[in-house]
């Protein structure tokens, strides 16, 4: 048997949820999100929050875009699928919260995978998750697993680490020789400062981008010429 | 240019015919305001006139107040449900497309989904008309339901919601059938000429007399071309033969659509056009002499005015015609180019000596010319954009026809619904030699008025044919002119008060700030001030076409002869390769010498060098250079259309549409840059502390593009990476480096640093590979197939550098899916151009239809019937619709498919080769029935269609099966139907949906282009989240 296998419950159970997950969009989770945050101490509330703010701000809005009359472009985002959230040793707990709930509320499922010093931290996410904000299949935790191990589990879109930069780039290669999809990696190196879970543009790693082009004109919606060609000045 | 009020001079209309056609072309698309201040002399009436006009106007509307039963029909119906109402359009969505389903469920779904949003109830009982309240009854059911309802629940929209639930939906569907044919039944006068002949019966024992036509959809194949042929053959007999009433009346006659005549009635297609649809028309003309039924020929899109005019004076010209008087036709007069129109058919009668009718509209496409335009990036608008323009433009027209020059050579039909025109057309009429027009069921009040206290033919424009086939397009027309149904509003609506009625569009137009329409932006201004869209010439108007053709040709005997540049000198490295055009290999467009080893390494070092200097470059300076480095492209527009024929094999529009990309893309980054790059940031961090940081460039960018946008993704990804701060190395695809080096030579030009920019043309073994390898890349951008970008990822992951952006589009299995709502002839358009446009080489480009299996039998006659019509051949000329593939490679793999498709599917069509295809590589467009996408392994890169029938009942299984193919770049779907199309666009993981139009040509800004899963990385480019990847935050 193969090692990838060994992933199969967790992982097709994680996809059959996306779908649902990430429907509800950054408002939809948003609040549910919220909800969990006000479970944890300040400080851990504190980043998880903020995540929620930051999707909110950047990612919540369905973005009209100019064009043509008789048309409408609309860029939205969405979540990238299934998501590993690996830390090592050295993640602190609000890293591994910062990066687990930029992952939720941009709208995807995750293996929360930790160091097993951490375990018992996620585990306690995760119960307090599946509690009162997501179904289980949304976050689930994999237990004991070295990210070589974790590099092979299937149909994921990314793979999201707090580690040693030695380490990353160890991982990103093994990723690269993965067929199919290019797995993203979102490697936080620096455990101190988090400059890149803390970073404006952190999110943009974890969404795909939509957009949704109608012809309006099909359907008689033309009431936008209509409007211009009558209106008073 | 032509002075409009000399036309009034009786010497203009004696000119030559050919001297006067010079003058139309010019008018295509005039600034609006100065060519309406050459117009308002000629409307303007003199005070003498204005005040019998206003007077008679005045005395109209009363007329027609007075009378209690003014207003019926179609009239009622639109000031009822006016299309400025919710129900106005959903009643009309629902007409448009409800008779043509065949499948109870989908008609259902359908129902429910117009009926569940809309506040049918407060329409009923609000109009007197019989027929608006038949149908308002048909949307409520029965009256007795409805009071049954109210009593229990007051809200009118619960109401129609809880029917909807309650009741069985056969009974809704059955209702609402009853609902259209009371619809189709006003709308059209007669399902065939002889129920149209008698129910006229009435209307000419009023006095007026009929124009019937059988118009519908135009044809997309040679099979729909015949059935109108025949369908206008047997109406003219069926006139022909018709005696009925002796009275003063003209004899009715016959309008015909040419559109409906030919399935390629185009610009493109002259040659065609002049003689196949030339003697299809000439055919009828000697019928409809014979048996005395004039023809007017109908007038459609701005852009086939001048091939119509060609056309109608070869008919008019040819013996068949000479000495008959009664071919006519129609001009728009909200075309700017209608008064040369009208003084060169002036002068060709005067020539000639027969009249020609001509019915003088509005105009009826105003939507769509405005929406193309804009799409097109054309210069300005053949049509006004205000209404009263239009007005002012058909009263300048009317003046001009009613003149005693034109007396005799042209018979004025004035078609119109307002008693302002009407009263304004006899105020100026110093002659009885004209006639009125309007449409069936609508303008009865005004004209029965006009009837019964003038002394003036009316003649009513009948539409005639089968109400599942006449509806939808009528409605359609509505939809898309709706202000139409403005002044039937006013004009018997007593509180409006009459003194508004009655105003002169020239004064209203007068009284206006600018006299074009400031809501209305030109087509380079639709995206605000500050970018600008990019222009093209429209091919399809001689003044336009005529320039750039011969300076398009003016550089297709050029040789070019590129290499790599480096540092900003061009280097002749190894042997020069010959580049020689796909469509011909033995034209030679020139040569180009590809990097070596040395050459890579040598960029990397001085681009490197580079890095620093151009990344402390304000980034003001580095949009700057991007900004002309898109003027320079526009201006260069000629030579690198000739490039694109003769290094990438793509047609006329293709190549336009390539400079344009390129020049968007230099105009959204460098605006994206300026807002979002350089400045000095501040964000507040989860740790509440504030932190300032700016985006600036990473370092050396490798950009790796495509052959099949040899120019526009090339530059995509070359002004993204360098205005985001970076240095860049260039490798184009080998097939296409000559046009890739010519857009370095003019980035160089427009102020790039030489140590800024490299271009390495080359292999991906001599080229690619070092560069991937080479530790000081600090990024890549790449466009092509998901195993070369793996192959990148990879060598970018075994350096031992850092992790670096690689920002990938890879390929597509895209699929459009299309449901029994949606309307065949736009779903077979839609369907050609985003499988077959560019030879199907396109990322975004349709390789798997889904199609409802209770449509799908039309659907693929209709398909089958239109590849046979479409042109395969040398993409320089204006008639081929598809070019070659790439090269050999390409098409030998094509092939292979086709062969292996032809023992394993079904084929549905395949498009004829040109006899001259062996010079080149062509691939025929192919169309193969398949039973799943599952069957399709990797994606064809090429112009080859697979076609799948689905069960309504099954929509779910089609999604997860495109879904399961990991791809996700483009989709298409076509339904009428916004529950279906919302549950499609958000089932399916794809980057970009596009509902009810084709799927290709993503526009930089407006469609931000790019997939996800297998098809790429994100982010997508020409959206605003692009640049970022290109730069790295700093904090200061």
């Amino acid at each position: 048997m193969s090692q990838a296998n060994t992933f199969d419950i967790p992982v097709q159970a994680a996809l059959d949820a996306w779908e649902g997950w990430n429907a509800l969009g950054v408002d939809g989770r948003a609040p549910l999100l919220r909800h969990f945050a006000s479970q944890l101490s300040d400080d851990q509330a504190r980043i998880a929050r903020w995540q929620i703010d930051q999707a909110l701000r950047l990612l919540g809005d369905e973005l009209e875009l100019p064009g043509p009359t008789g048309e409408s472009n609309v860029l939205f985002t969405s979540g990238r699928g299934l998501v590993i959230a690996a830390s090592e040793e050295s993640a602190t707990e609000v890293a591994i919260l910062g990066q687990l709930i930029a992952a939720l509320i941009s709208g995807n499922v995750v293996l929360l995978a930790p160091a097993a010093s951490h375990t018992g931290f996620c585990r306690y996410l995760v119960r307090l998750l599946v509690a009162g904000s997501c179904p289980a299949a949304v976050v689930q935790l994999i237990e004991d697993r070295s990210l070589t191990e974790l590099a092979t589990c299937p149909s994921i879109a990314a793979f999201a680490l707090v580690g040693s930069d030695a380490n990353a780039r160890a991982l990103n290669r093994q990723l690269s020789e993965r067929d199919g999809v290019l797995v993203q990696l979102i490697a936080e190196t620096d455990t101190g400062q988090l400059p890149t879970i803390g970073s404006e543009h952190y999110l943009a790693r974890f969404i795909t981008e939509r957009v949704r082009t109608t012809n309006t004109t099909a359907v008689g919606g033309n009431a936008t010429l209509l409007e211009l060609g009558g209106k008073a000045e | 240019m032509f002075k409009a009020t000399d036309v009034l001079n009786p010497d203009f209309v004696s000119r030559k015919p050919a001297e006067i056609w010079t003058e139309i072309s010019p008018l295509y698309s005039i600034d609006e305001d100065r060519w309406l201040r050459e117009l308002l002399p000629l409307a303007e009436p003199g005070s003498e006139e204005l005040k019998t006009s206003t007077r008679s106007a005045t005395t109209l509307i009363e007329q027609v107040r007075a009378d209690d039963g003014a207003i019926h029909m179609i009239d009622a119906l639109l000031l009822e449900y006016s299309l400025d109402t919710r129900e106005g359009i959903l009643l009309m969505c629902l007409a448009e497309a409800l008779m043509r389903i065949p499948d109870a469920d989908t008609a259902d779904a359908l129902i429910r989904d117009k009926l569940s949003v809309a506040d049918w109830k407060t329409h009923l009982k609000n109009s007197d008309s019989l027929f608006v309240n038949a149908s308002t009854w048909g949307l409520l059911l029965t009256g007795k339901v409805v009071a049954m309802d109210e009593k229990d629940d007051g809200t009118p929209s619960n109401v129609i919601n809880r029917l909807v639930n309650k009741f069985s939906e056969p009974v809704i569907r059955k209702a609402m059938y009853q609902a259209m044919k009371i619809m189709g039944h006003q709308f059209v006068l007669g399902r065939n000429i002889g129920e149209a002949l008698k129910r006229g019966r009435k209307y000419r024992d009023l006095g007026y007399t009929y124009s019937f036509d059988m118009l519908g959809e135009a044809a997309l194949t040679s099979r729909d071309a015949d059935k109108y042929f025949n369908d206008y053959l047997s109406a003219i007999e069926s006139v022909g033969r018709d005696n009925y009433g002796s009275g003063k009346a003209p004899r009715p006659t016959i309008s015909i659509k040419l559109s409906a005549l030919h399935p390629r009635y185009e610009v493109g297609q002259k040659a065609r056009v002049l003689t196949e649809l030339r003697d299809r028309v000439l055919q009828l003309i000697e019928k409809a002499r014979a048996l005395d039924v004039g023809i007017t020929v109908d007038a459609e899109e701005a852009d086939r005015l001048e091939l119509s005019l060609e056309l109608f004076e070869a008919l008019y010209r040819d013996p068949a015609c000479q000495g008959w008087g009664n071919f006519g036709l129609v001009v728009q007069a909200y075309s700017k180019r209608a008064l040369p129109v009208l003084a060169w058919l002036a002068a060709l009668a005067g020539e000639q000596g027969d009249r020609i009718p001509v019915r003088l509209v509005k105009g009826a496409y105003w939507d769509a010319e405005i929406k193309l335009c804009q799409q097109h990036g054309f210069r300005g608008y053949p049509v006004y954009t205000r209404k009263e323009a239009t007005d002012t433009s058909y009263l300048a027209c009317a003046r001009f026809l009613l003149s005693q020059p034109v007396r005799g050579k042209i018979y004025p039909q004035f078609a119109s619904h307002n008693a302002h025109t009407v009263a304004a057309v006899m105020a100026m009429a110093q002659h009885s030699g004209f006639e009125f027009q309007r449409l069936h069921g609508m303008g009865d009040a005004l004209y029965n008025t006009v009837l019964k206290h003038q002394s003036v033919n009316v003649r009513i424009y009948a539409p005639v044919g089968s109400h599942k086939d006449l509806l939808p397009y009528l409605v359609r027309r509505l939809l898309e002119n709706g202000a139409n149904s403005s002044f039937v509003h006013r004009l018997v609506d007593a509180r409006h008060p009459i003194a508004d009625l009655v105003h002169h569009p020239v004064e209203t137009l007068k009284s206006r700030a600018s006299l074009s329409n400031p809501h209305i932006p030109l087509p380079e201004a639709i995206y605000g001030a500050e970018r600008r869209n990019s222009l093209a010439p429209n091919t399809e108007i001689e003044c336009e076409w005529q320039p750039f053709h011969a300076a398009v040709e003016g550089f297709m005997q050029q040789q070019w002869h590129g290499g790599p540049i480096i540092g900003g000198r061009q280097r002749r490295c190894g042997d020069a390769r010959d580049v020689l055009a796909p469509q011909n290999r033995s034209i030679r467009a020139g040569s180009v010498h590809w990097a070596g080893r040395e050459e890579v390494s040598e960029a990397l070092d001085l681009v490197g060098e580079g890095f620093a200097g151009w990344n402390a470059t304000p980034v003001q300076e580095r949009a700057a250079c991007l900004q002309r480095l898109a003027d320079l492209l526009e201006e260069n527009l000629e030579e690198l259309v000739a490039l694109c024929h003769l290094e990438a094999g793509k047609t006329i529009q293709d190549s336009i549409d390539e400079v344009r990309e390129a020049v968007d893309f230099c105009r959204y980054y460098a605006i994206q840059a300026c807002e979002n790059l350089g400045q000095v940031q501040l964000c507040t961090g989860f740790d509440g502390a504030e932190r300032r940081y700016r985006l600036e460039g990473r370092g050396v960018f490798a950009c790796i593009s495509p052959w099949n946008f040899p120019l526009a993704i090339f530059l995509g990804q070359v002004s993204a990476a360098l205005v985001a701060g970076n240095s860049v190395i260039a490798k184009p695809a080998e097939q296409t480096s000559l046009i890739a080096w010519r857009a370095v030579q003019l980035a160089l030009q427009a102020g790039i640093p030489a140590n800024a920019l490299a271009l390495l043309p080359g292999d991906g073994a001599t080229v690619g590979a070092p560069l991937t390898a080479d530790s000081r890349i600090a990024g890549v951008a790449f466009t092509g197939s998901t195993e070369t970008a793996q192959l990148i990822n990879r060598a970018l992951a075994h350096r031992d550098s850092g992790i670096v952006p690689l920002i990938a589009e890879t390929g597509g299995q895209n699929a459009m899916i299309i449901d029994s709502t949606s309307l065949p002839e736009q779903v077979v358009r839609d369907v050609l151009r985003s499988a077959f446009a560019s030879a199907g080489q396109r990322c975004s480009a349709l390789r798997v239809l889904y199609v409802q299996e209770d449509v799908a039998d039309r659907i693929v006659e209709m398909l089958r019937g239109a590849m046979q019509e479409q042109v395969v051949g040398d993409p320089s000329l204006h008639s081929t619709d598809v070019g070659p593939v790439i090269d050999r490679e390409a098409q030998q793999g094509l092939l292979n498919h086709i062969e292996k498709m032809k023992r394993s599917a079904r084929l549905v069509a395949q498009t004829p080769l040109p006899p001259d295809a062996s010079e080149g590589t062509f691939v025929a467009p192919t169309a193969f029935e398949i039973d799943s996408i599952a069957q399709l392994e990797r994606e064809q890169f090429g112009p080859i269609l697979h076609l799948v029938r689905y069960k309504a009942s099954e929509l779910d299984k089609v999604i997860d099966a495109i879904n399961a193919t990991g791809y996700g770049l483009t989709l298409g779907v076509h339904s009428r139907n916004e529950e279906t199309t919302r549950h499609i666009a958000r089932r399916v993981r794809v980057g970009n949906t596009y509902i009810n139009r084709d799927q290709v040509g993503a526009v930089v800004g407006v469609q931000p282009f790019g997939g996800q899963g297998l098809s790429g990385t994100g982010p997508k480019a020409g959206g605003p989240r692009y640049l970022p990847r290109f730069a790295h935050e700093v904090t200061i």
